[in-house]
């Protein structure tokens, strides 16, 4: 540790080039923000010129661009004036700058390609690569060892005298080293690391040296940036010590934010913009305004069927009155996914609850109980619904064959007619129960979790207060009904709404409890809001009314999440 | 800490001298006259992707000047079009890739496949090798839907057919002839396949008399077995409101009503597999899961008759190029070369595909690939005026496919009369067709 600190220092002491670098940008740090600028003029006429490629992006991104350059013109001004407001804006046009220079190299190289490469190299290599990490955990395990020896044992130098324990464990140690060794050299030779540096460097110039180009200029922005979170920059500037803490916070929480913004609010907004345009996917958006949102949430009423308007198709009568809908597949997905609601939350949560609070007693068993109810959370949707999807099927079936046991039984106990022993209840292929073999698999792979989160809950539970009850001549039930319930309200609400949110974006259980059939079957008795967007999207290639699907599901969620939330507020404040 | 230092230099130094000497690429492929090419294709199990990935590298090796990577395009939860789907909208799709049959029309009127024809012409390359079904889906301009000479969008890569998987010790026990017999002597028809469903059926315990499924081609079969279709003479517009098409229907309704049947929708491959389904409907790829049989004997045989003969689809699927590709004549070198009898041949005695080729090799070699003992059932089923699976080009086929079958199903779940279904069903797809 003491000779990477003298280390250090001594780099900080010889560190010419970066004080250079901190003098030079402190003096001229205008002018590359000023040539900043007209790199990124030239990015907007690029894009311009590619109009007819990139559609209608061409102009939002156009719009983007010059709003980057107003920004980075002020902040040449505002630092030729000695401003400190021109280095925070200076700092984010280089990151901008880092960022879009760099995803421009890494898109005319087709560095992309090279992924590929890599991770066929890294398949080809994989046994170097396992001999290298035994002998890496051969080395430890041995060096750990040595570590725990009489210190007396070790400080024999003379490996003649040493005895033969120490001689066999240090034997060990070359071998994790050498294994190490052997391992890293094949790994190498393998992995190929040199070819692929190789590849990478010259896909910057062939076959477009403008990926060169951009490459250098990511990495003078790289420069510029740290020159301007230098000392001297602040000094130059007069920045005062809040400003400085100001720019550090929000140094710290820049990762984040560009990755909120990159991989999370950017998709967001964009399925938001789509949901505007008629767009296939692939080729160019057509901008419709609201009217995805019309076509699919448009409802009409009517006297009767036939004075439904043309375009409007009946879902349901009431009170006499025809209603009809534009989308009626939207409201039949909605319609399913409230009784699906209504149905496997409340069983999600319930049986959740009673299955922690009888592990919660403690019995013999109940630690295994505890894993095993919690299986179902792990493993993977998919799997488990294929495994569902046979146990469901009606005439091979185990559910149906326990049904027809169960009968057998009932049978041999009750008087009058005999229960059917034989049952085909056509649990995936009947409208009638469609749906509730989904909420059954539903439910199945969620209580586990659930009832973790309830044992949780009532190990948080104050024992004085069962003993207050019990002292009071409470009852088990009493007891659990007027403490447990009460003292789990949190823990009932995060479960509830949590279980809500999972239970409104069904998708991926009936995905593969249909397969191969339509989406939704039998005649959408199954079709769910996510499953109606996915149906809209990468079969029908409607990827706009898709996404306003997906907005309007939003939005319902939301909803559901909000009142829940007053609810507890609410109950939170009346306690 | 020196002689550490000497040892990883040593190391170090040994490294890339070895890296030196070492192949150019990871997969041994380092000829720098080699165009670099991706392709992808569905398996439809494991030993297929892997003879596929074998069959890609021997490509390679042969040193035509092709330098090939390939991609088993499909995952669990992914269907392979999802994910090619995304893949082009990425730019990321390969230069050579697999589409079914139906998804031809919509990936070329989007202009994301090439028109190869130009490539094909500069080599001996003759659509008569081929299937004519398929090819005449092939060979379409897609401003006016009709064929034409001047329009090659890809090459088959197989074909399929259906046929009746058949327990023999189920027919038998039925006490009812054989249906390959029947099917030899002409009687094999919808009278005889009713017959021997009931009288499986009857034997009680469960057994069904067949299984089908719930997706498009399953009900179609009938459609255009009693002399209707899908659509009209040049596709542009529903035909499933015919007196035939609904016919068809009606007859498989009833099987369904008198409990004949596996119910509509439900995977009745496990049934089979279990002993309790005399007959299944299936293609050529459900062989391999029927060759894991052991407790009962099984064959197969060609679909009953209905009132128009033959009728049985060929599906299939073709190899197409990207339209992005950089190498289109390199692309069409591997189509070539993907499609040859030899790789043909190799696929096909995985025993889930038959060649797409028409040639008395390739017909004589799949004939060996047993079980089943009558391979001759797909043959005839191909043979004998099949329905080619057909991409829509005045439409959209996967509306059409949704519509179709919501209609179809709530025929079948007794949800709604024929008559309700045959006066609304070409309405309700209207908006799959341009």
């Amino acid at each position: 540790m003491k000779n990477l600190e003298i280390f250090l220092e001594r780099i900080r002491k010889n560190d010419w080039l970066s004080r250079t670098i901190d003098k030079v940008a402190v003096s001229y740090v205008w002018i590359w923000q000023a040539f900043l600028s007209l790199a990124f003029l030239a990015a907007g006429i690029s894009i311009l010129g590619l109009q007819q490629d990139l559609g209608w992006i061409a102009l939002p991104a156009f719009a983007g661009i010059v709003v980057l350059i107003f920004f980075q013109a002020a902040s040449v001004l505002l630092l030729r004036k000695g401003n400190y407001r021109g280095r925070s804006i200076a700092i984010i046009g280089n990151v901008i700058a880092i960022a879009l220079f760099s995803f421009m190299a890494f898109q005319i190289s087709n560095m992309i390609s090279l992924f590929d490469i890599m991770s066929q190299s890294f398949f080809n290599s994989f046994l170097g690569l396992l001999v290298l990490l035994s002998g890496v955990a051969w080395w430890v395990v041995a060096v750990r060892v040595i570590r725990r020896l009489d210190p007396e044992d070790l400080s024999i130098t003379n490996k003649a005298d040493r005895s033969f324990q120490i001689k066999v464990i240090y034997f060990f140690k070359r071998v994790g080293q050498v294994l190490t060794l052997v391992g890293s050299i094949f790994f190498l030779v393998q992995f190929n690391p040199f070819w692929m540096i190789g590849i990478a460097f010259s896909s910057l110039f062939f076959p477009n040296p403008l990926a060169f180009l951009c490459v250098g200029l990511a990495f003078f922005a790289s420069i510029q940036l740290r020159a301007l979170l230098s000392p001297s920059v602040s000094l130059k500037l007069k920045a005062t010590q809040s400003e400085e803490e100001r720019l550090t916070g929000w140094l710290f929480v820049s990762p984040s934010i560009i990755g909120f913004l990159a991989f999370l609010a950017g998709p967001l907004v964009y399925s938001f913009v789509m949901s505007f345009f008629k767009w296939d996917g692939i080729n160019t958006p057509t901008f419709i305004g609201l009217k995805n949102y019309s076509d699919t949430l448009g409802l009409e009423f009517a006297a009767s069927r036939e004075s439904l308007s043309t375009g409007y198709f009946q879902i349901a009568e009431l009170f006499g009155m025809s209603i009809g809908a534009i989308d009626p597949l939207f409201w039949k997905a909605i319609t399913n996914i409230m009784i699906f609601l209504l149905t496997a939350v409340p069983l999600s949560v319930v049986i959740a609850l009673i299955l922690a609070t009888l592990i919660e007693q403690r019995l013999p068993g109940s630690k295994v109980f505890r894993a095993v109810f919690f299986i179902p959370s792990v493993a993977g949707v998919i799997g488990v619904t294929l495994i569902w999807k046979q146990m469901l099927n009606s005439s091979v079936g185990f559910i149906n064959y326990a049904v027809g046991e169960m009968f057998a039984i009932f049978n041999f106990f009750l008087p009058g007619d005999p229960l059917p022993t034989r049952v085909e209840i056509a649990w995936l292929s009947s409208e009638q129960f469609a749906l509730a073999a989904v909420v059954i698999v539903f439910v199945w792979s969620q209580f586990g979790f659930n009832t973790v989160l309830y044992i949780a809950g009532l190990q948080s539970v104050s024992k004085e207060l069962y003993e207050a009850a019990e002292l009071d001549g409470a009852t088990s039930f009493q007891r659990f009904w007027n403490v447990t319930i009460p003292a789990l309200r949190p823990t009932t609400f995060f479960i509830t709404a949590t279980t809500v949110i999972l239970a409104l974006q069904l998708f991926d259980i009936v995905f593969a409890l249909n397969s191969p059939n339509v989406v939704g079957f039998p005649n959408n008795a199954t079709l769910t809001p996510v499953v109606y967007l996915y149906q809209l999207g990468f079969q029908q290639n409607s990827f706009g009314k898709a996404s306003a699907v997906a907005w309007i599901l939003f939005a319902i969620i939301f909803v559901f999440t909000l009142l829940q939330f007053n609810r507890q507020r609410q109950q939170a404040e009346g306690n | 800490m020196r002689k550490t230092t000497k040892v990883v230099a040593i190391g170090l130094g040994l490294t890339m001298i070895l890296t030196g000497c070492a192949p150019a690429s990871p997969d041994g492929s380092g000829s720098t006259e080699a165009v670099s090419l991706t392709w992808m294709t569905r398996p439809d199990n494991q030993a297929e992707a892997d003879v596929y990935a074998s069959i890609s590298d021997d490509i390679t090796a042969k040193g035509i000047g092709l330098d090939l990577t390939y991609v088993a395009g499909s995952s669990e939860g992914s269907p392979y079009q999802d994910k090619l789907k995304t893949d082009i909208a990425a730019g990321t799709a390969p230069d050579v890739f697999w589409l079914p049959g139906t998804d031809i029309a919509d990936f070329a009127k989007a202009g994301l496949i090439m028109n190869i024809r130009e490539e094909a012409a500069k080599t001996e390359h003759s659509d008569a090798d081929f299937y004519a079904g398929p090819m005449e889906s092939l060979t379409v301009d897609p401003d006016t839907g009709a064929t034409s000479p001047d329009f090659l969008w890809g090459v088959p890569r197989d074909v399929s057919t259906f046929a009746l998987y058949m327990n023999l010790d189920l027919i038998q026990a039925a006490g009812v002839d054989d249906p390959r017999e029947l099917a030899a002597a002409g009687n094999w028809d919808w009278d005889a396949f009713e017959a021997t469903s009931k009288a499986i059926t009857d034997l009680g315990d469960g057994n069904k008399g067949f299984g089908a499924g719930g997706w498009w081609a399953n009900w179609g079969y009938f459609v255009h077995s009693a002399g209707g279709g899908f659509f009209n003479e040049d596709r542009t517009a529903c035909a499933l409101d015919s007196d035939e098409s609904v016919a068809g229907l009606e007859y498989l309704k009833g099987l369904y009503d008198n409990g004949y049947g596996v119910p509509f929708g439900e995977d009745a491959e496990p049934g089979f597999k279990a002993g309790q389904v005399g007959m299944f409907i299936n293609g050529r790829w459900a062989t391999p899961g029927a060759r894991e049989i052991t407790d009962f004997a099984w064959d197969v045989v060609e679909l009953p008759t209905g009132a128009s003969e033959g009728r049985n689809w060929q599906f299939w699927g073709a190899y197409v190029v990207n339209a992005k590709t950089e190498n289109p004549a390199a692309a069409w070198k591997l189509i070539q070369e993907l499609t040859s009898a030899d790789v043909q041949g190799q696929i096909s005695e995985l025993g889930a595909n038959i060649p797409s080729r028409v040639s008395a090799d390739a017909t004589e070699k799949f004939l060996t690939f047993s079980p089943p003992a009558n391979n001759q059932a797909f043959l005839n089923g191909i043979a004998n005026n099949p329905v080619a699976e057909g991409p829509l080009w005045n439409g959209n086929w996967p509306a059409f496919d949704k519509a179709a079958g919501d209609g179809v199903t709530a025929l079948f779940t007794g949800d709604r009369t024929l008559e309700d279904f045959q006066a609304n069903i070409c309405t309700e797809t209207a908006g799959a067709f341009n």
